[in-house]
């Protein structure tokens, strides 16, 4: 029956927005909004403006999940973790910064609160923002009998070990240091660069930093899970470099697993133009 | 009870555990898949394409998922769908709250809400028999945040072939990621692996926007809008094609410039015979002609090269043709090259640290109406080379020490016989974490018996590499001065800052003591120059390069002529 009560468009328009303040009008917080009494700009005293939905619930106290929004729909919210939780009839949809009916549209993507009553089990308000809400237990670590589920749960032989949330190694900033040997015949005033794929193969895509008469090196701070292909060049296709026979060689390839700092170690053998 | 224990334990053993199957990334091939929105976007920052608002993905075996989102991260080969999501498949239709397929690892994951919330697995693309309440991965539904981000491509649909390229119609581009095109008709973005993509074979230019417009697996054809301040017609349109085949082989056409007169057509191919040989070629036409009319004047040439690699060196077939005009009128001079150039590889000079590299070969040329305007018809050369490198020794104070010695002597049939050394010391050292400090010492010399006999070198292989490169191709070959010795002696202190990698600047300080005659107008190069090189971000993916150079009043040049400006993307 609550699928039947709750259907909420996410659709890039103005449904999602209406749907927020019929039930604020619902639940009457809209009452509890400051009312501005002169021209001028009012002072806001502390006791005279609550958060209205605070203020109007005791939900601060009640267990809060925090996640990213995939879905609202058919009388569920569904996480990007996978996971979804019951919506109450008359559950309360804000702007977790304001309190108030968001004024954006609700569509995937956005972070959101889901604050769950815990006699029921259902969802009583969800609090929306843009940015994620650390204030708040994880989606990931909500209890099981909160979350519905068809099927029994069973093992995924391709997780090993299991992951039951995303962990940020793979998004961790790692300072990257490529250190090139450039071949005895090389022009002492050229510089070298990095041509990636990531780049569409510009030949000047990355410019390296002349260490010594015959090292050039360039460090730069990638994302973990990068994983791109590259060659060296003097500033052009037609001096890119070549394997040891003059033959073209294979891209290199890099992939950033993670860690504090990576040294990459690279000797060009050979310039295509050169002989 | 053992016996049903161990038949339970057959039957457990005997049971498919496709998931189970090989869970490295398996290749996906070039099928396309199709987004259709009112709204598709692309982060090239991230790689992701974004489509918000009656969302329509065709998969690449054809089923077909609607939603109110979409990404597809072009990197972890990952499409996603969020909110109102219909599965629509072979083996039935179904509604839910996400879907996401890892098309590298054969798992597309769906979370149905009818009859009832659920999560199901569909493996190797089999969509008839889902794995119900399997365990996912905890960011199988992860989307990027885009909330203030700007896209580089707008449009509304996109053909996705995940290992080279997305196709955009109609599309807007963010220039500088600031200023959107008007819609175009169509936007190719190219990201593929294969570097034989990026060969270019457009020369010139301080700015060049391409605009790529048509797209296949093995195919790029794009036009690209340029910008040379060198050029008397400052701005010009080019047009350049490639076609790859085979694991590294390709074939890439240009003309270049097309809306001007003086028009360069190129060809550059290349094909890998075995593993351990290739061929490549390189041809240009150089005409003068309003638009596809008659020329006025048409010159060119074409090199063919066959590389084989041997055990510890390599050797190269080198063929050039050179065609002094195509037209009716003048001499059809046609001067011809063939060569045979051996390189060895570099090795250890024992146990001393040095390494050294060897070359050798041997060239015949042909010109009936005589070399470089002389009256032999044709000449033989023959050259051997050799450099010695030291590894970087650690001296005192954190500076470091190393060197470089070439050494190449050419016999001519004329007869001449020319002989170049180059001799280059460094002295190095690291000021702070960010900023390097090089003192160079390099000193070149070049003798010939007999200073007037020089002739054209089309081709390395006869021992004569062109310093520098003529500006159309055809190298020049010229000692540097008309009496048979010269020496140039050059003193170098350049240093470079890397605070950051969206910052770098380099300044280079050089002396040059030359020889026999520096004269500022009559010969010889500046004595005193400085040069300094700025590199910095000036959007999310551009980056400008402005250089300059000042003369100190050699001959009354002060600065170089132009600031050297070029903005590239990274």
């Amino acid at each position: 029956m609550i699928a039947l009560v709750i259907i909420i468009s996410l659709v890039v328009g103005q449904a999602s927005h209406a749907y927020g303040q019929t039930n604020l009008a619902t639940n009457g917080q809209a009452m509890l909004a400051p009312i501005q009494t002169s021209s001028a700009t009012p002072i806001p005293q502390a006791s005279q403006t609550p958060p209205p939905d605070v203020a109007a619930t005791p939900a601060a106290t009640l267990p809060r999940y925090s996640g990213q929004l995939l879905d609202i729909e058919r009388g569920y919210v569904v996480f990007s973790t996978g996971d979804a939780l019951r919506l109450a009839s008359d559950v309360s949809i804000v702007d977790d910064d304001t309190g108030v009916a968001p004024t954006y549209a609700i569509e995937p993507g956005l972070y959101a609160i889901a604050i769950v009553a815990p006699d029921t089990g259902l969802v009583t308000s969800l609090r929306f923002a843009h940015s994620p809400r650390p204030n708040a237990t994880p989606i990931a670590d909500v209890p099981r009998a909160l979350v519905s589920a068809a099927s029994s749960p069973q093992p995924n032989p391709d997780l090993a070990p299991p992951k039951t949330r995303y962990t940020s190694k793979l998004s961790a900033s790692v300072q990257v240091t490529i250190t090139v040997l450039v071949p005895p015949d090389t022009p002492f005033g050229a510089d070298v660069y990095i041509a990636t794929d990531t780049s569409g193969w510009n030949a000047q895509a990355i410019k390296m930093q002349r260490v010594d008469g015959r090292h050039f090196r360039v460090v730069s701070q990638l994302t973990g899970g990068t994983d791109f292909h590259y060659l060296f060049t003097r500033g052009s296709w037609a001096t890119v470099e070549r394997e040891r026979s003059g033959l073209q060689r294979q891209a290199r390839e890099l992939a950033i697993e993670g860690g504090d700092a990576l040294e990459v170690a690279a000797t060009i053998y050979r310039w295509a133009d050169l002989p | 009870m053992k016996r049903a224990i161990a038949l339970a334990a057959a039957l457990a053993a005997m049971s498919p555990i496709s998931a189970r199957s090989d869970q490295a990334p398996q290749a996906i091939g070039h099928a396309l898949l199709r987004v259709r929105a009112a709204q598709v976007r692309y982060f090239s920052d991230q790689a992701v394409v974004q489509a918000r608002g009656g969302v329509d993905v065709q998969l690449p075996d054809g089923a077909e998922v609607r939603g109110d989102l979409a990404t597809v991260d072009l990197r972890l080969r990952r499409v996603a769908v969020a909110g109102h999501v219909t599965l629509h498949t072979p083996a039935g239709d179904f509604a839910g709250a996400g879907f996401a397929d890892f098309f590298a690892f054969r798992r597309a994951y769906f979370l149905p809400l009818v009859p009832s919330a659920d999560r199901w697995t569909f493996l190797n693309g089999d969509w008839s028999a889902p794995e119900k309440g399997r365990e996912m991965p905890g960011d199988a539904f992860a989307l990027p945040d885009f909330h203030e981000t700007q896209p580089y491509i707008e449009g509304t649909t996109a053909a996705i072939d995940f290992t080279t390229f997305a196709r955009f119609a109609p599309a807007s581009i963010r220039v500088f990621d600031a200023v959107p095109t008007p819609a175009l008709p169509v936007y190719v973005y190219n990201f593929s692996a294969n570097q034989n993509f990026g060969v270019n074979s457009l020369s010139g230019a301080s700015f060049d926007a391409p605009y790529a417009f048509a797209r296949s697996a093995d195919s790029l054809d794009a036009l690209h809008l340029r910008y040379d301040q060198t050029l008397p017609v400052k701005e010009f349109w080019s047009f350049e094609h490639h076609s790859l085949f085979g694991d590294a082989g390709y074939a890439v056409f240009s003309l270049n410039p097309a809306s001007q007169a003086a028009k360069q057509w190129n060809l550059l191919g290349y094909d890998q015979v075995s593993s351990r040989s290739g061929f490549a070629v390189n041809a240009q036409l150089f005409t003068v002609q309003s638009g596809l009319s008659e020329p006025t004047s048409s010159t060119g040439f074409a090199d063919a090269q066959f590389t084989q690699a041997l055990e510890q060196s390599a050797v190269r077939l080198d063929a050039t043709q050179s065609y002094d005009t195509f037209l009716a009128t003048g001499a059809p001079d046609h001067p011809f090259v063939l060569g045979l150039q051996w390189t060895g590889y570099d090795q250890p000079l024992f146990r001393s640290g040095f390494t050294y590299r060897l070359q050798s070969g041997f060239a015949h040329i042909h010109d009936a109406f005589g070399i470089a305007g002389q009256t032999l018809p044709d000449a033989w050369s023959h050259y051997l080379g050799a450099y010695l490198a030291t590894p970087a020794y650690q001296g005192p104070a954190g500076i470091g020490l190393d060197a470089t010695a070439q050494m190449q002597r050419t016999w001519l049939s004329f007869p001449n016989t020319v002989s170049t050394t180059t001799l280059t010391a460094s002295a190095s050292r690291q000021v702070t974490p960010h900023i390097y400090v090089v003192a160079t010492q390099l000193t070149q010399t070049a003798s010939a018996t007999t200073a007037s006999l020089t002739f054209a070198s089309p081709n390395t292989a006869t021992g004569l590499s062109p310093a520098p490169p003529s500006p159309n191709g055809l190298p020049v070959y010229g000692i540097a001065t008309v009496v048979p010795d010269a020496v140039s002696r050059n003193y170098i202190l350049s240093g470079s800052w890397q605070p950051s990698p969206a910052f770098q600047f380099s300044a280079a300080a050089l002396k040059t003591d030359y020889s026999p005659i520096q004269v500022p107008g009559v010969a010889g190069p500046p004595r005193y120059q400085m040069s300094g090189d700025m590199r910095f971000r000036i959007t999310r993916t551009l980056f400008a390069d402005v250089s300059r150079g000042y003369f100190f009043n050699w001959g009354g040049r002060l600065w170089t002529p132009q600031f050297g400006i070029q903005v590239s993307a990274q």
